[in-house]
């Protein structure tokens, strides 16, 4: 690896590591999550502050769901920093899924720096009742 | 109160704030595990983080605040000092889901700043965008920086 701090390694829930180089210089932070699951789907919610729903990308592909956002800097070009907690940066986490998840119907909303995501689970997925028939 | 917050995962280029970010990171990090091994509670951590900074006219104070809604964030100024109060209340789910995760919390928090100079409070601006507060305070004309004339004689 020529350099090693371009590289980002990423385990994701399944346990596979999937490395990721990032193409935009700056901070790379790990949004906290929410996960949880019904019936009909699972829902992910993720806080992303100062990431505007333009600059948000999710992509689901082969059960791996990634969420990328950046935040942009609001910090006019004239201003000095007094003092500082957060820079703006690159939201990036990975899930892999393990149900069968309906792309088709997948939606998601972004308010005030919070994204919720719906992801349905595919028909064949969802539990069924099956009758025991009695003779 | 929340504690939970964004977790760098690494540094990207060195705005000459880097090490000395890395260092604080350590030192809440330190002051964690001290805090844990004291009062066996969740450690002490800050919410909301807060960068501040100015130009000639105004001082900016910005706070990652997701989730909040603007009309429940309280701000007040007294002397040099802002304060910023609230709650972050996470929806209720309904009672079917199980959880695979739960990291974000809600809770009510509250930070002030003190500022380096007067500022005039009659002028403040709050606006709240993409979970980011940002507050607008005008400097007191008597803490503008001014152009002094050197004259040759």
């Amino acid at each position: 690896m020529a350099n090693e701090k371009t590289h980002e390694i990423q385990k994701t829930e399944g346990g596979t590591q999937v490395e990721l180089e990032q193409t935009k210089a700056g901070p790379v932070y790990v949004p906290a999550v929410d996960i949880f699951e019904d019936e009909s789907a699972i829902t992910l919610v993720a806080d992303m502050p100062g990431v505007s729903p333009n600059d948000l990308r999710i992509d689901l592909h082969e059960g791996v769901l990634t969420l990328t956002g950046q935040s942009n800097a609001t910090q006019g070009e004239a201003e000095t920093d007094i003092f500082r907690e957060y820079r703006p940066g690159q939201f990036c986490r990975q899930f892999s899924l393990s149900d069968r998840i309906d792309q088709n119907k997948i939606e998601a909303g972004m308010t005030d720096g919070v994204l919720r995501l719906v992801l349905p689970k595919a028909e064949a997925q969802k539990p069924r009742q099956i009758k025991v028939k009695t003779k | 109160m929340i504690v939970t917050r964004m977790r760098p995962v690494r540094d990207g280029w060195d705005t000459g704030w880097g090490e000395f970010d890395r260092m604080r990171h350590d030192m809440l990090r330190w002051a964690d595990a001290v805090n844990r091994g004291l009062f066996g509670e969740p450690g002490f951590r800050i919410f909301p983080l807060v960068n501040v900074s100015h130009d000639d006219d105004n001082f900016y104070v910005r706070a990652e605040l997701p989730g909040v809604t603007a009309s429940e964030l309280q701000l007040s100024a007294t002397g040099r000092k802002l304060s910023i109060g609230g709650k972050r209340e996470l929806p209720e789910e309904s009672a079917k889901v199980s959880y695979h995760r739960k990291e974000r919390e809600g809770g009510s928090f509250s930070r002030s700043i003190e500022l380096p100079a007067d500022f005039d409070r009659d002028k403040i601006d709050a606006r709240y965008e993409n979970g980011i507060l940002t507050v607008t305070l005008p400097r007191s004309e008597a803490t503008k920086p001014r152009q002094i004339p050197v004259k040759a004689s």
